[in-house]
């Protein structure tokens, strides 16, 4: 695995709230190319883009911030502005962090309260089915790390 | 943040279908024009699932073609999956375009492509969904102009009573004039049978069913034909995701089965520096990791070596369609595809040299097995093979031939790889119009399923062969040299339920059987060989060669001579005329 690495979290609103994950994610691989970074790619006989996708989202949630790993070989600086025009306006670049998150839970805002999960253990349908909210209504705002730093999404635009 | 948006379905509507994605639009490089300021408006109705029509070339090629004009307004439309249709009729919601979602009827002209006889279901259903008349004569100078092109309908015969008018040949230099004159004539109101006969004195290669007009197939040169320079990426990854660029447009071989070899006459090579500019160009704009190199002989693209050298380091996989072995080029195709290493596609459509020879193709067993041999050798390890039955002049032995070579070709990757595999498809004959075997007969499902038997006995255990289910080709068969009766049996089909009739299973089999029985019509009667002296009911038409000179090559295969590829002499097969000529790059 690479070095170094940026961590550049992109919405999933709109009409890609509606995307598969798995097309979401390819959806963000080719804006990845599109944007000319310095990437990786697999050593398959089918070269890919290497990028590491955090967990999946039931169909029909949106997100303010979907965070994506994607190592590099070099340290580079930019912002999520940079990156804007490469992506659909549903799946706007936000914030770029120059390192790899740690383990996070993610905070969602639904229409009853505000849930705070760890999607690895915890399904999120699941918890929204139990408690009869739609998928539609819900919406990521936010993660929280495990040493309590917190993102707060909801406060952010395109920097 | 968020921000809202419609779709044609609600959010608790669009949870319930399968794929909701499909019906979103908003992909990246999609034109979204304002509908207000816009005149000309034109619905691209691709009759099958957003996946496949989204893989599509030509859709792409007019989508961009026509937006880039700033009076005009090219929409998507795709038939919708059976769950989302019956959510639509449920909810009584009319089929909407994916850019503005405006209803179908709301659009001038819909432009309907037709790859394939057996989407002629899809495509009454798309227009019914959308509220559109069905029948030609119902329509009023209000309703949208309904116009189909692609080679499928090159005998529209099958479709004509739903189509005010179909576009013969290829539209690239046309087709932005003639939606035009089209959304004109529906906005002023105009007199559609005068608007109709006007078109096919302003236009070439139009036929309007109404009228009955001889037509001769439209034909661009090389410096019309139209490049798009980026590609929609789409919401539900497609059936072939990958950017393609035009390496040529025809194909000099003229396989005698070939329908494609006819229609899309003569070869116009694209300069290689226009296509290493048009990869790069659609990957900067895409993203896409796999490049199609499109044309129906790519080995036979003369400047196919510098292409590949120039794309090389680009982080793309290229994928080669359609390799003829014998031009087959070995150290080209390691450098091409890596993943050639995985498959080589052979089409050698026959078993034996001789039947083979009387398809007009060339090469032989030998060649087939040496190329197996030299590739499991050199690390490839998976070999698809395309065979057909019930080819014109062949024999029991021709069929037993089929089987023999699969297990020799078997036998040969085996042993030089013991991970290789052998697959082979296996169809039957189905003869189109406009090819030198428009005149043979097309065997039934019974004979068919005789001659797969036969291969199935002959074959080895391990070798992996699908068989088409031939009843399904016999329905192409009977749609594809169809007469107008055969248009009451479409409607009918339809109406008893029939839809995506291109994926086959036994029910759409009973509903088309019941269909036929109920217009008291055998589609038996459509398989017969015909007399080159009888009348065709294609006759009106002319695509590609003339029918003369189809005639010399359907006796030229009784008698097993090959014709020469026509870039190294003119055969005089007509097509070819004023700036018209195969252009090589």
């Amino acid at each position: 695995m690479a070095d170094y690495g940026l961590t550049i979290f992109f919405e999933k609103t709109g009409e890609s709230a509606w995307l598969s994950y798995k097309d979401y994610v390819r959806h963000i691989g080719y804006g990845l190319v599109r944007a000319g970074l310095p990437l990786l790619y697999t050593e398959g006989f089918q070269e890919r883009a290497l990028l590491q996708a955090p967990p999946a989202l039931p169909l029909g949630v949106s997100s303010l911030g979907e965070p994506f790993f994607i190592p590099m070989n070099k340290n580079l600086s930019l912002t999520a502005n940079d990156l804007k025009p490469y992506f659909l306006r549903a799946e706007t670049p936000v914030l770029v962090l120059n390192y790899k998150l740690p383990h996070y839970l993610s905070l969602f805002k639904t229409p009853s309260d505000l849930l705070k999960l760890d999607l690895e253990k915890q399904g999120l349908k699941r918890t929204l089915d139990e408690q009869h909210i739609d998928t539609w209504d819900v919406v990521k705002v936010g993660i929280e790390m495990v040493n309590g730093e917190q993102i707060d999404l909801s406060l952010r635009t395109a920097d | 943040m968020l921000y809202t948006f419609t779709y044609m379905f609600s959010a608790s509507e669009l949870y319930k279908v399968e794929k909701p994605s499909r019906y979103i639009g908003g992909e990246y490089n999609s034109i979204v024009k304002n509908w207000e300021n816009i005149p000309y408006k034109v619905a691209l109705l691709y009759p099958d699932l957003y996946e496949v029509g989204m893989s599509y070339h030509g859709l792409q090629l007019f989508y961009y073609k026509i937006n880039g004009e700033t009076d005009l307004l090219a929409e998507r439309v795709f038939t919708p999956a059976p769950d989302a249709i019956n959510m639509l009729k449920e909810k009584n919601i009319p089929l909407r375009s994916l850019e503005n979602k405006k209803p179908l009827s709301s659009f001038d002209v819909i432009a309907v492509h037709f790859l394939t006889e057996l989407v002629a279901t899809n495509v009454l259903e798309t227009l019914s969904l959308g509220e559109i008349k069905l029948f030609s004569n119902e329509r009023t100078p209000d309703d949208p102009y309904i116009i189909a092109g692609g080679p499928a309908i090159s005998n529209p015969a099958f479709f004509e009573p739903f189509l005010d008018a179909i576009f013969i040949g290829e539209a690239d230099d046309i087709i932005v004039d003639l939606v035009r004159f089209l959304s004109e004539a529906r906005q002023k109101h105009a007199n559609r049978e005068e608007t109709l006969q006007r078109l096919t004195t302003l236009f070439d290669g139009i036929y309007v069913p109404s009228l009955k007009n001889s037509v001769k197939e439209h034909h661009v040169l090389r410096e019309d034909i139209y490049y798009p320079e980026r590609f929609l990426v789409p919401n539900v990854e497609a059936v072939q995701e990958r950017a393609v660029v035009e390496l040529m447009r025809g194909c000099t071989r003229g396989c005698h089965f070939c329908h494609a070899s006819s229609y899309y006459r003569p070869v116009r090579e694209t300069p290689p520096d226009k296509v290493v500019e048009l990869v790069k160009s659609i990957k900067k704009s895409t993203g896409f990791s796999e490049v199609g190199l499109l044309s129906l002989s790519t080995f036979d693209y003369s400047k196919l070596n510098d292409v590949v050298d120039r794309l090389q380091g680009e982080h793309l996989n290229m994928s080669l369609p359609s390799l003829r072995l014998d031009s087959l080029d070995l150290s080209l195709l390691k450098k091409v595809d890596p993943t050639a290493h995985l498959t080589l596609t052979i089409a050698p459509e026959a078993g034996s040299d001789e039947l083979r020879k009387k398809l007009n193709k060339g090469f032989t067993n030998e060649q087939i097995l040496r190329a197996v041999d030299v590739l499991s050798e050199n690390g490839w390890t998976k070999f698809k093979f395309y065979f057909m039955v019930g080819l014109p002049f062949e024999t029991e032995e021709d069929v037993r031939s089929i089987a023999k070579l699969l297990n020799e070709a078997d036998s040969v990757a085996f042993r030089n790889n013991r991970r290789s595999r052998i697959h082979g498809t296996i169809a039957s004959f189905v003869p189109k119009p406009f090819t030198p075997f428009q005149w043979e007969r097309q065997i039934t499902p019974d004979e068919a399923e005789q001659k797969y038997t036969i291969i199935r006995k002959s074959l080895k255990r391990q070798i992996d062969v699908s068989f088409r289910d031939p009843w399904f080709s016999l329905l192409e068969g009977v749609l594809s040299r169809s007469d107008e009766k055969v248009s009451q049996v479409v409607l009918e089909a339809w109406k008893r339920g029939a839809i995506f009739d291109t994926s086959e299973n036994d029910q759409k089999r009973a509903i088309w059987e019941d269909a036929w029985q109920s217009l008291n019509l055998d589609p038996l009667d459509y398989l017969k060989g015909r007399s080159t002296n009888e009348p065709l009911p294609w006759d009106h038409i002319q695509v590609g060669p003339e029918k003369a000179f189809l005639e010399t090559q359907r006796e030229k295969s009784e008698k097993g001579l090959l014709t020469e590829d026509c870039r190294y002499g003119c055969l005089g097969c007509g097509v070819c005329e004023g700036d018209l000529w195969p252009t090589m790059a």
